[in-house]
């Protein structure tokens, strides 16, 4: 793999991600999925569109100090 | 609680040669629960990983994303066979049972979905500014740029082309976002008229250190019969605005993630 695909890769992991959990079929009316009577998983979505943007960051403050 | 979940990944008509498929999530095998003609493609996780505290560890990316690139895989080998409704990244249930109930219960939505998933595929499409660029080419866009640079050229004095030149940078600064918004509209139009359905998401917000921020972050349903009139459309807007201040990425194709919403066709 050429280091630039390396370099782009955590940008490009992001936008998949934010496709595959924000978009697809909405079953069980949202992302909480419930198992048994419990809801098992309550994603919450602003805690991990906070961690991609904290990647996006890093990768821009990377990128800057590469070209500065 | 039991050791296993069930993992879905996408309903796909039930007659997908499903022993080819590839490994999934956390690198278990992937199989099909079937209810009559359609089926989940799904696998056994474990219920320790995906239980309490889940959603803890789904906010680390280093743990999310190979379970992301994991997901589109198997999508993906799915939408290059035939139609695919994408789930969510961890769509669980508790039993086959629990899944099998899931099918049934929107048996008709689901295969409707399936029916005109099955006539394309997904394609993304964005547009990027090039300030650089567009700044020498906003005359090309503007006839309100364009006036003021004749101005500039024609003033009568140095005093007056100073004064021109600040209001030419002013009107530069308001004309580089709505010619933005103008290309961004067309660009869009454009391509979904050569595409069944169409959807734009917001695109990511500019930064200080990009040479361009995106305009257009868009997705189509391109029929299988016009994918080389959707490609030459974009080849078409790729040469149009080249030099001129405008760049498109175009991706895919992506097994149909913006298109598995009954609704969507509104959009």
């Amino acid at each position: 793999m050429p280091s630039d695909a390396i370099d782009n890769a955590p940008l490009e992991l992001a936008d998949l991600i934010n496709r595959v959990l924000d978009k697809g079929a909405v079953i069980a009316g949202s992302v909480t999925i419930s198992v048994g009577d419990i809801d098992l998983i309550q994603l919450d979505l602003t805690l991990v569109l906070t961690a991609i943007e904290t990647v996006r960051s890093a990768e821009r403050r990377r990128r800057t100090a590469a070209e500065g | 609680m039991a050791d296993h979940l069930y993992y879905v990944y996408g309903v796909v008509p039930s007659s997908i040669a499903i022993d080819a498929a590839p490994t999934g999530i956390d690198g278990r095998g992937v199989d099909i629960v079937t209810d009559a003609d359609i089926a989940a493609l799904s696998g056994r996780v474990d219920a320790s990983v995906y239980g309490s505290g889940v959603d803890e560890r789904i906010a680390d990316v280093a743990w999310l994303g190979p379970r992301a690139t994991a997901h589109d895989a198997v999508l993906t080998w799915a939408s290059d066979l035939g139609a695919v409704v994408p789930l969510p990244l961890l769509s669980l249930f508790r039993s086959e049972d629990a899944v099998r109930a899931m099918l049934a219960e929107r048996r008709d939505d689901l295969r409707e979905l399936l029916e005109r998933l099955a006539r394309g595929r997904e394609y993304g499409v964005r547009v990027f500014r090039v300030d650089a660029e567009l700044r020498h080419a906003l005359s090309s866009f503007s006839a309100t740029i364009a006036a003021l640079e004749a101005e500039v050229v024609s003033a009568g004095s140095p005093g007056q082309a100073y004064l021109l030149g600040r209001k030419l940078d002013a009107a530069r600064r308001d004309e580089l976002h709505r010619v933005a918004d103008v290309v961004a509209t067309a660009a869009y139009d454009e391509l979904a008229s050569h595409a069944l359905a169409s959807t734009q998401d917001s695109v990511p917000k500019a930064t200080a250190d990009q040479t361009g921020a995106a305009v257009l972050n868009a997705s189509f349903l391109v029929a299988h019969g016009r994918l080389d009139e959707f490609r030459a459309a974009v080849t078409a807007l790729v040469r149009d605005y080249d030099g001129r201040g405008f760049r498109l990425e175009f991706t895919g194709p992506w097994p149909p993630y913006h298109f598995a919403r009954k609704d969507d066709d509104a959009e």
